[in-house]
């Protein structure tokens, strides 16, 4: 006797480890092996593996505001094949749905839900109830843009249930805000209450279909009723080479879905100022179109009322289905019913994404966001501060100074409400353009037209030739650089030096550093030093002097902040023109 | 199924090579499922063997226009440090003795190699305040219970105009004529 069969008799004699495995192997299969009853298999396979990564990922995760994003980040970046555990697990949550799809259209076609396997299919109901739940509680946890909108969104739903819904509300959301205690709670309903209930249930489901048997085609049924001889199977080994054969099919999408997308999609971190256009996973969209179709006061049909009905009846199927026999021609009723509901679903489904396909908003959002991400990410590359990715992002001095801009100068640099401007627009700031047009024309509406400005210096477009008014420009956008440019002077400049003297810029706009004329002194006209000090003190006699209407900043920003608004201003300098403006235009 | 079929069916009739062949079909996809969602797993898991504590690197401690020449100067060694993706603001993580010789410095541990405590610049050299071990300028023992010298730090002077020298800050374990990294 060699040792391997010692020890199973060893394990047989204490556990009765080899009647188990016989027990388990040699479930007969009437009507013999078929692919149909892979789906079963393939789920639980698929559930396993979600299990697995999970347990992997909890390594790392951390269930806070600050800690949230950032740990998945390292996940994804730090941790050996950490992108790939990520992967899978994100896609195996869309693969088991699919699958389960398959599998609930499997035993509804062959009547597997009728007497008495009326438990087994209420189980198998609340099993996909289940599947949902964790797809939407894991949603949440990265803590990214897309997570946290579309789960906000949803927590926002139940919120309009009538009588219950805002205590439901607070219940999911956990804290007085959206934050850390709404991602405490998300985190244990999925990583630990939903694992041991779902595990609990499909204990009960199996051991239901076990203690019944598979549910062979409905004409297989009838033979056997009638008599006639019906080939078995045992479980072993067709059948669970074609279950380990889907499931590994079932992982192997999974796993070229994961590769493909070198993880999965991890958007900005979460900014409760900022919604893109939420949107919630593929499986949810069909509510989500749903909530399109029914506005106003028919919204809890949409939210509550059709989802609600299409869950009831799935759940009470084995007592809403009067027909006599399994067979599908008697079953007619039930099956086209089932049809029915399956294509409503797909034909939701595909209307919200072709809608979104459609949609310019989308595509641009989705632009924005991509571009918010990897800034987020660049950021992260180097550190995120104690007090979480949503700092960081907030004072990047891009973003930074974009909201001091928009809280400090976009009163008068921005459009007001009738479109009416108080100061110029800074699109194209000290680019080429932009020197263009001020030299064109100062006084139109996006520049000093509505300034004390306006009629201060002329409009050269008048007089000068467009080949006039760009050698001009050239010379006076090359100022950024006076030392480069200056010393020796560049030839490429010589036509707009003589044409700065000869058409009288130079009576009012020094070049010299430091001299004072009614104009701006344009020693280092664009560089970053003019601009901080233009930004700092306009009124000085080297800028705007008596005409300036312009605040200083030096003293009404804080520092940093002042720092960041110069970094924002820099950016703008890539727009292009307000309007598009170039000369003659 | 009805529960008295169950015991009637007859036993599957597959013959024994094609079972052999479906069994192993079975086992390579079991394995295959189980691999992938085992080797990220394992990965995960390992991830702190291939990643080394991540080792403080060079920390400027002083200008070197601002050392006196052969004479020890305390410095403080101020560094960020990252715990996991934290990066948490510059903070003191210990203090270094630098001594200037021309352009080159040397630099010490202010750890007595002996318990612990911090030594101090005494006479021509250190003497430590707790159970007065003494060091020369070049951190040998000259007398007391430290059973090694001074620990010495990599120094190096880097920029044109104000060169700053920077130490590689690191702890050693004590107590023992051996060095070796605590």
């Amino acid at each position: 006797m060699n040792r391997g069969s010692r020890l199973a008799d060893w394990l047989e004699e204490r556990a009765s480890a080899r009647s188990a495995l016989r027990w388990a192997l040699d479930e007969p299969v009437p009507g013999g092996a078929r692919a149909a009853y892979v789906f079963g298999s393939a789920l639980l396979a698929l559930a396993l593996v979600q299990l697995v990564t999970g347990l992997g990922l909890a390594l790392y995760y951390t269930p806070s505001e600050a800690g949230a994003w950032s740990s998945v980040f390292w996940i994804q970046t730090q941790v050996t094949l950490g992108w790939l555990l990520r992967g899978l697990h994100h896609h195996g949550a869309s693969a088991a749905v699919v699958v389960a799809a398959l599998h609930l259209g499997q035993t509804l076609s062959f009547g597997a839900y009728r007497r008495p396997r009326e438990l087994t299919w209420m189980l198998g109901v609340l099993l996909l109830l289940l599947l949902l739940a964790f797809a939407l509680t894991g949603y949440l946890l990265p803590w990214d843009q897309r997570g946290y909108w579309a789960t906000r969104v949803a927590t926002s739903m139940i919120g309009t249930a009538p009588a219950v819904g805002g205590s439901l509300e607070r219940l999911a959301q956990g804290g007085e805000v959206y934050g850390t205690l709404t991602l405490t709670r998300f985190y244990a309903l999925h990583a630990i209450a939903l694992p041991l209930v779902f595990l609990g249930v499909v204990l009960l489901h199996v051991a239901l279909f076990r203690r019944h048997g598979v549910t062979p085609p409905p004409g297989v049924g009838v033979a056997q009723r009638a008599g006639a001889p019906v080939g078995t199977d045992r479980f072993w080994p067709r059948q669970a080479s074609l279950d380990a054969l889907a499931s590994a099919a079932a992982v192997l999408v999974v796993l070229l879905l994961a590769v493909k997308g070198h993880g999965a999609p991890l958007e900005a971190p979460a900014d409760p100022s900022r919604a893109p256009l939420p949107r919630p996973e593929w499986y949810f969209l069909a509510l989500f179109q749903l909530q399109k179709i029914f506005q106003g006061r028919l919204e809890p049909v949409g939210t509550f009322f059709l989802p609600g009905l299409a869950v009831a009846a799935l759940f009470l199927l084995p007592f809403l289905d009067r027909a006599r026999g399994r067979g599908f021609h008697e079953r007619r009723a039930v099956l086209a019913l089932a049809g029915l509901g399956a294509v409503a679903l797909l034909g939701l489904t595909a209307a919200a994404l072709l809608a979104d396909a459609r949609d310019p908003r989308v595509a641009a959002a989705r632009q924005e966001s991509e571009s918010a991400a990897a800034r987020a990410k660049e950021l992260a590359a180097h550190g995120i501060p104690p007090e979480g990715p949503a700092f960081m992002v907030a004072n990047d001095p891009p973003e930074r100074g974009r909201r001091a801009f928009a809280s400090e100068c976009a009163g008068c640099h921005a459009p007001g409400v009738a479109g009416e401007r108080k100061a110029p627009d800074l699109a194209g700031l000290f680019s080429l353009d932009w020197v263009r047009e001020q030299i064109r024309d100062p006084d139109q509406p996006n520049r000093f037209g509505a300034t004390k400005l306006k009629g201060k210096m002329d409009a050269f477009g008048r007089r000068l030739s467009p080949e006039r008014i760009d050698a001009l420009a050239r010379f006076v956008h090359a100022r950024r650089d006076p030392v480069r440019v200056d010393s020796p002077p560049d030839p490429a400049l010589d036509e707009g030096r003589r044409a700065f003297a000869r058409v009288g810029c130079a009576e009012c706009h020094a070049l010299v550093r430091g001299e004072a004329k009614d104009g701006p002194n344009l020693y280092d006209y664009g560089s970053d030093r003019y601009l901080r000090a233009l930004v700092e003190d306009p009124g000085s006699p080297l800028f705007f002097g008596k005409h300036n209407e312009m605040p200083a900043m030096r003293g009404r920003l804080a520092p940093g902040e002042l720092d960041a608004v110069l970094v924002y201003l820099k950016t703008l300098e890539a727009l292009p023109l307000y309007g598009g403006g170039r000369p003659g235009s | 199924m009805d529960p008295d079929a169950r015991t009637a069916v007859p036993a599957g009739d597959v013959p024994p090579s094609r079972r052999g062949f479906l069994g192993w079909v079975a086992a390579l996809a079991g394995t295959f499922v189980a691999s992938v969602a085992g080797i990220p797993v394992a990965g995960a898991l390992l991830t702190p063997l291939r990643r080394r504590a991540g080792e403080l690197g060079f920390v400027r401690v002083a200008w070197l226009e601002n050392l006196p020449e052969g004479r020890a100067v305390r410095a403080s060694v101020i560094s960020a440090q990252q715990d996991a993706w934290v990066r948490r603001p510059p903070m003191a993580l210990g203090t270094v003795w630098v001594i200037r010789r021309g352009d080159a410095v040397t630099a010490f541990s202010s750890v007595c190699p002996h318990l612990g405590c911090g030594v101090e610049a005494a006479g021509d050299g250190f003497a430590c305040p707790c159970h007065g071990s003494v060091f020369d300028l070049e951190g040998r023992v000259l007398g007391g219970p430290a059973p090694r010298g001074l620990d010495p730090l990599e120094v190096r002077v880097t920029g044109g105009g104000e060169r700053s020298v920077e130490v590689r800050y690191r702890r050693f374990a004590v107590g023992t004529s051996e060095r070796r990294e605590a």
